[in-house]
Order: C-alpha cells, then structure tokens, then sequence
C-alpha cells in the first residue's frame, strides 16, 4: 500500500434487513454524491419490495400465494429465477432457491446479485472510486487511492487470536456463507458434504469467494459452503473466482490462486 | 394464506426458464461440448427433499446476469492450505489514544437484534469494539454467540492495525454485528 487514502464521502442505509454503506473516494461535491447513492438506494427498495419473503406484498410472495402467475412477474424475477436454476444444476443441486414444500426463496441469491446492481447504478451515475457494501458482502470498484488496491479484511469465526486475514483486490467482489445461513437456501447434497466429514476434515464455518461479479460471490459462497472443503475446487473452476474456507479446527484452505496479504 | 401446490407452480415456473435459457444454453454447448453431454433436460413437480433436484439440466444464462466460464474441469486447479499463524499475533504497537465508544445502531438479525459499540483513534481506526445488545432469547442464538462474540471482538481489534476499506463477515450475528460496525465507521 502506498499514500494516504482520503477520507471517503459515506452514505448509508437501512436495507434488506441490515445496512447497506456508500463509501465514495472521488472528487465529487456531496450532492453529486447524494443523488448517485440516493438512485442505487431506491433501485435496491425497489427490488427488496419486489423479492422480500418478509413482506407480504412482495412479487415473490405473490407467487407463492397463487395470486401471481410467475409468467406474469417483472423481468428481474424471472432473471434471478433463471440463474438459480443455472446455480442449482451447476452445484448438483448444493443450492436451491425452492422450499421443501414447493415455494420459491431466493433470498440466497437475491442480496449479492441487488448489491451487485446498486453498484453498476452507482458506476452510471459518474461515480469511478468506490466500494458498496450490504451486511457483509461488499463490492469496489476503481481504487481508493491512485495506484492503491483495496484491502478488505476476512472476520474469521473462531480464532480471535490470530491475525485478521485481509485480502487486497482491484474491482472486485467479497462474499462470505457461513453456519447459520443454511437454513432456507442450502441443500447438503451427500455423505461427503459439509456435515461433519470423515477423516481429519472438519466441518466448515465459514466460506469467503473473491471474484469480479457479487451476484456468483455470493451464490459460489452459499452453494460452495454446502459442498464443505470440495467446494474449493468447485469454486475454482471459475474463472476468475477464488476462495478461502476456515473449519472448525482453525484451518484456512484457499484455492490456489487466492490473493492474500497478512495485515 | 393459500398455498400454491409445488405441481402446479413448478409446471408454470421451468417451462418458462427453459425457453428462456435455451438458446444460451445452445451457444454454451457449442463453446463446451462436452460438458453438459450427459444432461437431459427434465421437468419434474413435487421435490424429493432428499434427492438433489434437477429441474432443469442445462447451464440457463439469464440475459443481463451472465454466470461465470468454467475453465478446463480436466485440470482442477490445486489446493493450497495455509495453517492458522498463532505465534506471529501482531506485535504491540504503542497505540495512539482509543477514543470514547460510539454506539452503532441496534441491527436486527433473523436471530434478534445486535449492537455493538466502538472506539476510534484519531486516524478512524477501531481500537475497541464491544458488543452491547446480541441475540439471547433462542438456543440456536445463544449456540451462535458462544463463538461469534468473543471470535469477533478479538478480530476487529486485530483489524484495527491495518486500514481497512471494508469487512466481509460469515454469520447471521456476524452481519449484524459487522453492520453495525460499519454504521460507526461510516459516520465516525
């Protein structure tokens, strides 16, 4: 790292059930800045609107109610719809955006691929420096200093005595699943899954994915937890997607080509 | 409230997605042959929870959310562990004065709500962070606590040596908790 980052203009705000925070590290004047946050807030209330589970006038809702004919709902919900589909196949059925009892949920995937689109609208408003975070998965884009990367730190679930592993990236996407997001989303698939695996693997905590998209960091992250330690590889042969997993036992694996540095 | 048979819904729902998949699907079966070979294509209603469920077996590229390339899958790329560093904790570095907690606002989780406060340095560096409201009412929540609050602290406050632009946390507790940092963070 090099140079001093400028303080960052911050914006932030209640959303889908946590805060989505703005931080601006270009030379803009503070309306300007203002009314590019403002717009990728509202476009974010309006896809919560559109895909909350929690919110009984919600599209999704709606569908499953019978009072909507998914064929009938906004084409971003048949957008997400489809790309859980890809997801479910490609992760032999590791993530599933459908409940047990035939309902649609696809919360797991909605937050990433939200906080995925605010960003673009933040970049098409003019703004080039910044990073956009919702409850812990985050997006950046440009740089926060000239020539500087930015440095997002990993909380780790069990070791609070170790140093905090922090990646750097360039634009970019951070994503972590971890245990207690299992519940509506992710499917184990077999024996060999992340329940408590044979041998001397033990279970997974947590699970980081670093890539150039937050909708598939995100998703990689949920679906790849499922999986347990196999879901590094499975991550891997993304392209431009690496991952770090933490176990209960304190081991971290990352895929190969993760870029890391020690704080 | 009625509820919608997963027949009848899934009927409505993947016959849909399979044409609009399909001709994505086509340009990517061109570009990897073999990958999807032994795929069929079924549409099936009511799910088995037991069984992985494959609605709809081919790659559906969704027009503006276009899913990742798969490399070459003969060649997975190799696996590096790296073991915990417990002896190379950070050196103690004459702290700059930590000033007064601020409080972050309450964030409610799916486990109940999360607060935590924090102090900064001069610099806006987190030099002291504790947790004043965390989910209790609920075994699973207390089960999470018992290693997301200390695991957190301790992890912030390792943190708080480098300048970090954000945080990327795990759990449910974790998200509210790193909200609520955050929130501080933001306006501090």
């Amino acid at each position: 790292m090099s140079g001093p980052s400028l303080s960052p203009l911050r914006r932030n705000a209640r959303l889908m059930g946590t805060i989505a925070s703005v931080h601006v590290y270009d030379d803009l004047d503070d309306g300007q800045v203002d009314d590019a946050v403002s717009d990728a807030l509202a476009e974010l209330e309006r896809l919560e609107q559109m895909f909350s589970t929690f919110r009984a006038d919600s599209v999704i809702s709606q569908v499953n109610r019978g009072e909507l004919n998914v064929l009938d709902a906004p084409h971003e919900v048949i957008e997400v719809l489809d790309a859980c589909t890809w997801l479910e196949h490609a992760s032999n059925g590791a993530f599933s955006a459908r409940r047990e009892d035939g309902s649609i949920d696809p919360a797991g995937f909605v937050k990433g691929w939200a906080c995925e689109r605010g960003a673009a609208r933040l970049a098409a408003s003019g703004l080039s420096n910044f990073m956009f975070t919702i409850g812990g998965d985050l997006m950046v884009h440009g740089e926060p200093a000239p020539g500087q990367l930015w440095t997002v730190a990993i909380a780790d679930p069990l070791h609070p005595d170790v140093v905090t592993r922090s990646i750097e990236i360039a634009d970019g996407a951070v994503a972590t699943s971890g245990t207690s997001e299992r519940g509506n989303h992710i499917r184990l698939v077999s024996a060999t899954d992340n329940r408590s695996n044979s041998d001397n693997e033990s279970q997974l905590l947590s699970f980081t994915v670093v890539g150039p998209s937050l909708t598939w960091a995100d998703a990689f992250a949920t679906a790849a937890f499922a999986m347990g330690h196999k879901g590094l590889e499975w991550v891997a042969q993304f392209v431009g997607y690496e991952a770090i997993a933490i176990d209960a036992n304190g081991g971290v694996t990352t895929t190969a080509g993760f870029t890391h540095s020690s704080v | 409230m009625k509820q919608q048979t997963p027949v009848s819904l899934a009927r409505r729902v993947w016959p849909a997605l399979a044409v609009a998949g399909a001709s994505a699907a086509f340009v990517s079966a061109l570009d990897h042959p073999t990958q999807f070979a032994t795929d069929t294509v079924s549409l099936t209603g009511a799910v088995d929870p037991n069984t992985p469920a494959t609605l709809l077996s081919v790659p559906a590229l969704a027009t503006t959310t276009v899913a990742p390339v798969p490399v070459d899958p003969a060649a997975p790329a190799p696996v590096a562990t790296v073991p915990p560093v417990l002896s190379t904790a950070p050196p103690a570095v004459a702290a700059p004065a930590c000033g007064a907690p601020i409080a972050g606002p309450v964030v409610n989780t799916r486990w109940g709500p999360v607060q935590v406060q924090a102090g900064l340095t001069p610099d806006r560096v987190v030099c002291d962070v504790s947790a004043l409201q965390t989910p209790n009412s609920h075994n699973r929540s207390v089960r999470i606590n018992n290693y997301a609050k200390p695991i957190l602290h301790d992890r912030v406050l390792s943190a708080g040596n480098a300048r970090i632009n954000g945080v990327s946390g795990a759990t449910i507790t974790s998200r509210g908790y790193v909200a609520s940092l955050q929130y501080i963070l933001d306006h501090a």
